[in-house]
């Protein structure tokens, strides 16, 4: 992939922003030659978005310069970056449900005769800006009748279709399953031979390989430094960049060999049917293991856990805990019965983003902290320090910080905390490091081995081979709602997953 | 795999449930009550539809949009009003009616205001509205009913074209200008995308505050041609007009078929809502069923319909399985 | 060039005031009702004597029964536009049924039916899952029609005179429904502040997604919530009737628009999880002080609910500064 050098397409010089007083960039700087991708990396709260958003005028910078083809512009509002061909991309998908793929792709921008929409027009634009993608999508159905990852790449032919220059993916991929990505990555290569470039923030390094020519690396709002990316750059060395210190591996080999373990299960489902979901679901964690389900995106496996929680409704089977049979309706129920459940989305469904860091922790476990109703201060804090101190939760305000304040990764381990705090047997968590920073991920594995140690049962889901490859005992994959294949720890690698989890007949 | 089954009715095509539903009632009605199913009757119900059916355009574009509008009982009576205000005393009857229906539309754009540049919730700014026009109705009208009796003013309510009458003339003209403008103009299109997703709308480009400025116009606009109406078929302004409005005019919309969360909704669906309610009126007029207990009725049937409107909404929900096929 | 307050994250460092206690907000409503107490005073000598001043405190104790626990219900997410009618309602049972089932049980059945009221209106929301507005709006008309056809129209008075002490007797110098009303206002303050149930309250109101998803009963939360609104309606319309010695079917119409009022005005956000007590406490004094102010000045009813509304447009303003949220109350809650 070549690049040219010359006066780079875009300069972001020296880029200051505070929020109240605090700094949250400081004198960043970054710089896109035409016809590359850029990968930008960084944990959470290193300041990423706020450069993003600095670049497509959501926010207003307080120092330095942005220049475009060397003359310095001055970017105030949305439409100003849009005019310059400054395109975003976000991570979450805003769409009017009842508008067709045509008039989303061509919002307010429809072709007119006279007053009236010209809708044979804009059906022929449409195919014509799905075609640049090679993607087959009829340009009159509705948005809502769409799949996630259909209307994503709706959003990314829309980017590309505004006469773009400069287009800012923010986790792209995130609800990709992976033989998606390749296309998405042709759509990506067929961009820089037209000369236009890309900014790439992912946390998926193995992506990053595979697409990007240099990445940039940005720790606590400052640059830590750029990198082309070529053979004798490795994945920790850029980790090492964004962390900055040595971060270990999940998990240590010997402690997985030793969980063979011969107890109990403690949660065993048999013949799980939800239907239109998944059917005939046959799985068991004992004490002490953890037990990994991997699929793609719609396998619905993490129907799965939430079906065992109590959200879904199971039409067939049953669920035993610790040998007896029970029924669960609802997650007041299944907190009850000593099941806990950290959801994929933290702040829709994890966190009350208003209370603080004390409250979201002990939210679901009151009874041990109240007497008659009322609540034990002292007790609370306590119990709400030690999780604090244990998982390394960081927070600019102790125990009293309001959850919105925390970056991804410290979100995330509240909600595990609140988990553990409830004392429950069973664990289940859905995507556990979902857009959680490097540091914060290792915590929170280190976290889980812990207590698995100490008798904690883990069902986890996750669409993350490595992650499922690391931590997990035991792995399950899921195809179609249908249990594919078991692997342990040993016997699992990226080939054999991916290929169960595609459905591959064994 | 099997998919959990879906009652009957909520597979085909809602609107046909509606006429369907409609020719029930009627049947019915028309059992207990024998005067009920004449033409004269049917005539009586087509001129009473525009009371309540063209505020009922106004609150599909509101909806459709994202918002609300609880103001527009209080503007049609505000409209009433201040043309029974005006004339004899200050104006000719043509000026009085257009000084009426400017009123409505500034208080549509007073709405629009405290909605978009205030960004006050459209619920509560249409709420106090709804109380303060009510009070400045009472305040100019002196708390009384003022007579409108100019007989070219009246026809507009009470008069008719080849046998039907011209405010349901009036009312499907509106109903069909403006399904154009929501089907096939990029203003229409754009009010979709705003209540759908205000969030696509805005990385679009398009300038929400203004939409919505002129649909809460709009709104004040039609509640006011509805109230000059109404009083024209009264032949008074009353300051107690359209108290209740809103509940009808909400009831009517979401019956056909418009959502209360936005982004979804049409125009063909409220006039048969619209068409639906008023037989209901009717009907139970017929019926000689006390007045208070059509405020119950009114009450009820607003309860039911939105009761409908979720569990339609459930359904399609549970209709969108994770599997990918 | 100004950011859209909506949009701008927080930084990292926090604010160790919590909104909840609503300091910065309280300070400045406090000095906007000690400004207002001073003008009132000077536009009308009666205004700081101690009878009006007990009468100030009279007429809004029942406003105020209603709003301390609508103030609970908004800060788990609810709403309840039905309070006027259903205050209506019980009164007009109450004093229908005082023969039948004599003075005490017809205040049972009265408080009775308000908690079925509350019940009904908390099943059609939580179970049915319909938007609180649209549906309290619903019952608000069925029930204010109720309340006409069981009165035949017509007030209804009340026989019995120790029932009309509850609503205009004294002890040691304040009036009963004064000092119920307080104790209404502490207990509730100190639920809200210090239980559980109070926690709950402010977590199912902030999120009642993570907060279901936590394991709290969400619904039956939300449920009392309603019925308590309900029960407080009750509560408010016998002491109503028994101080006007009648009970009238178009008693309280438009008292849910005052509630809101005073709710918002006191700080407690629309779409939940934020606000407290003493916000909403001065909330009332405020609209019950400029009723009174209106009265003593004889301002005509009218002016009064206009001025209604543009309190009501400047409280929500003001909370719009406060807090930026809106629209939530538009999504049915699914």
């Amino acid at each position: 992939m070549n690049a040219e050098i010359n006066i780079p397409l875009l300069q972001m010089q020296d880029i200051e922003k505070q929020f109240y007083g605090v700094t949250v960039l400081n004198k960043v700087s970054l710089d896109l030659q035409t016809g590359e991708v850029l990968a930008l990396l960084g944990e959470n709260g290193a300041g990423k978005s706020t450069l993003i958003k600095i670049l497509n005028g959501d926010y207003q910078k307080d120092g330095g310069a942005i220049l475009i083809d060397g003359k310095p512009v001055q970017i105030n509002r949305p439409r100003d970056a849009a005019a310059l061909g400054i395109h975003m991309i976000y991570q979450e998908q805003h769409y009017a449900p009842e508008l067709s793929v045509a008039e989303t792709l061509l919002l307010g921008k429809l072709p007119t005769r006279g007053i009236m929409v010209d809708w044979e027009r804009a059906y022929a634009m449409a195919r014509q800006h799905l075609n640049m993608l090679k993607v087959d999508l009829d340009p009159k159905k509705l948005m809502m009748n769409l799949s996630v990852v259909e209307r994503q790449i709706v959003e990314v032919v829309k980017a590309i279709s505004g006469k773009a220059r400069i287009i800012v993916m923010d986790e792209p991929t995130a609800a990709f399953p992976p033989n998606e990505v390749a296309l998405l990555f042709d759509s990506i290569r067929r961009l820089i031979e037209q000369k236009i470039s890309i900014i790439y923030i992912s946390h998926r390094l193995d992506e990053i390989f595979q697409i990007a020519n240099r990445a940039t690396v940005l720790r606590d709002g400052k640059l830590v430094g750029t990198r082309r990316i070529e053979p004798s750059l490795s994945q920790r060395d850029l980790v090492q960049m964004m962390v900055g210190h040595e971060v270990a591996r999940g998990t240590s080999e010997q402690s997985l060999a030793a969980r063979q373990t011969e107890a109990e299960p403690v949660l065993t489902v048999s013949g799980l049917t939800a239907d239109g979901l998944f059917e005939n679901i046959d799985l068991h964690v004992s004490p002490g293991e953890i037990v990994g389900i991997f699929g793609l995106l719609g396998a619905g496996h993490d129907a799965i856990i939430n079906a065992i929680f109590g959200e879904i409704k199971v039409n067939r089977g049953q669920i035993l805990i610790e040998g007896q049979p029970i029924g669960i309706t609802s997650p007041h129920e299944a907190r009850n019965q000593g099941i806990g459940l950290v959801p994929a989305d933290r702040k829709v469904q994890g966190l009350v983003l208003d209370m603080d860091v004390r409250e979201n922790v002990t939210l679901s476990n009151w009874s041990p902290l109240t007497r008659f109703g009322f609540f034990q201060n002292n007790r609370e804090r306590e119990h709400t320090r030690q999780w604090i101190d244990r998982l390394g939760i960081r927070m600019a305000g102790g125990m009293a910080t309001k959850l919105r304040f925390l970056s991804g990764g410290n979100q995330q381990k509240v909600v595990l905390a609140r988990w553990l705090e409830a004392n429950v047997k069973v664990l289940m968590l859905n995507e556990p490091t979902w857009g959680v920073d490097v540091g914060a991920r290792s915590d929170i594995y280190a976290q889980l081995e812990a207590m698995a140690a100490q008798g904690l049962a883990i069902l986890m889901v996750s669409s993350d081979m490595d992650e499922v490859l690391s931590v997990s005992h035991r792995i399950l994959t899921v195809y179609r709602g249908r249990l594919t294949g078991q692997f342990s720890r040993a016997e699992a690698n990226r080939e054999n997953l991916l290929h169960a989890a595609a459905g591959g007949a064994e | 795999m099997s998919r959990t089954g879906r009652p009957f009715a909520l597979k085909i095509n809602p609107v046909l449930v509606l006429v369907a539903a409609y020719g029930v009632m009627c049947l019915v009605f028309g059992m207990v009550a024998p005067s009920f199913l004449s033409l004269d009757n049917f005539v009586t119900i087509g001129s009473t539809l525009a009371g309540v059916g063209i505020s009922a355009i106004g609150m599909t574009l509101v909806l459709v949009s994202g918002g609300v509008d609880l103001s527009v009982g209080s503007v049609a009576a505000l409209t009433g009003v201040v043309a029974s205000s005006l004339w004899p005393r200050f104006a000719p009857i043509g000026v009085a009616a257009g000084g009426a229906l400017l009123a409505g539309l500034l208080v549509g754009l007073f709405n629009g205001l405290m909605i978009t540049r205030l960004r006050i919730n459209p619920l509560i700014s249409t709420l106090a509205t709804y109380s303060a026009v009510r009070g400045i109705a009472f305040v100019v009208s002196g708390t009384q009913d003022n007579q409108l009796g100019d007989p070219a003013f009246v026809w507009l309510g009470r008069g008719a074209i080849a046998g039907i009458p011209f405010s349901l003339i009036l009312m499907l003209t509106l109903y069909a200008g403006f399904y154009f403008v929501m089907r096939y103009t990029q203003f229409g299109r754009n009010l979709y995308a705003i209540g759908g997703s205000p969030e696509a709308a805005r990385l679009a480009g398009i300038n929400s505050g203004r939409h919505l400025l002129i649909v809460y116009g709009l709104c004040g606009l039609l509640s006011s041609v509805s109230g000059l109406i109404s009083s024209a078929q009264l032949a008074a302004g009353r300051p107690l007009a359209a108290s209740g409005l809103e509940f009808a005019v909400i009831a009517a919309v979401v019956l056909g078929g418009t959502s209360l969360a936005g982004g979804k909704g049409n125009l063909w669906g409220t006039l048969i809502g619209v068409i639906i309610l008023r037989t209901l009126d009717n009907g139970l007029v017929q019926l000689n069923v006390s007045s208070f207990y059509q405020d119950v009725a009114r009450g009820l049937v607003l309860l039911i319909t939105v009761g409908i409107d979720q569990l339609r909404l459930r359904y399609e929900k549970r209709q969108q399985p994770g599997i990918a096929t | 060039m100004s950011v859209n307050p909506q949009t701008q994250a927080k930084p990292a460092a926090t604010t160790a005031v919590k909104p909840r206690i609503g300091i910065g907000s309280g300070a400045g409503l406090l000095m906007l009702y000690l400004v207002m107490v001073v003008v009132i005073s000077q536009l009308s000598p009666y205004f700081l004597g101690q009878r009006n001043l007990i009468n100030i405190a009279t007429s809004v104790s029942v406003l105020g029964m209603i709003a301390i626990f609508s103030t609970m219900l908004m800060i788990s997410g609810g709403l309840d536009l039905s309070v006027g009618a259903t205050t209506a309602l019980v009164g007009v049972l109450v004093a229908s049924t005082q023969g039948a089932l004599g003075v005490g049980g017809a205040v049972a059945f009265g408080l009775i039916i308000g908690l079925l009221i509350g019940l009904l209106n908390g099943l059609l929301v939580t179970r049915l899952g319909i938007n609180p507005l649209i549906t309290t709006l619903g019952m608000l008309s069925t029930i204010r029609g109720l309340a006409f056809v069981f009165s035949g129209g017509l007030s209804i008075p009340m026989l019995d005179k120790g029932f009309g002490q509850l609503g205009r007797g004294n002890i040691g110098g304040l009036p009963i429904i004064v000092i119920v009303v307080l104790i209404m206002f502490v207990g509730a303050f100190i639920v809200m502040r210090y239980t559980a149930y109070g926690r709950a309250m402010y977590a199912i109101g902030g999120n009642s997604r993570a907060s279901h998803l936590a394991g709290l009963p969400v619904k039956r939360y939300q449920l009392t919530a309603y019925m308590l609104s309900g029960l407080s309606a009750a509560v408010a319309g016998i002491f109503l009737t028994s101080r006007l010695g009648a009970a009238a079917p178009q008693a309280s119409t438009g008292l849910e628009l005052s509630v809101v009022a005073a709710i918002i005005l006191g700080g407690t956000s629309l779409s939940g999880g934020k606000g407290n007590l003493l916000g909403t406490l001065l909330g009332i004094l405020i609209l019950g002080t400029l009723d009174n102010a209106m009265t003593l000045l004889s301002v005509s009813a009218y002016y009064q609910q206009i001025g209604l509304g543009v309190v009501l447009l400047l409280a929500v303003g003001l909370d719009q500064v406060r807090f930026g949220n809106f629209g939530r109350f538009l999504r049915t809650k699914n």
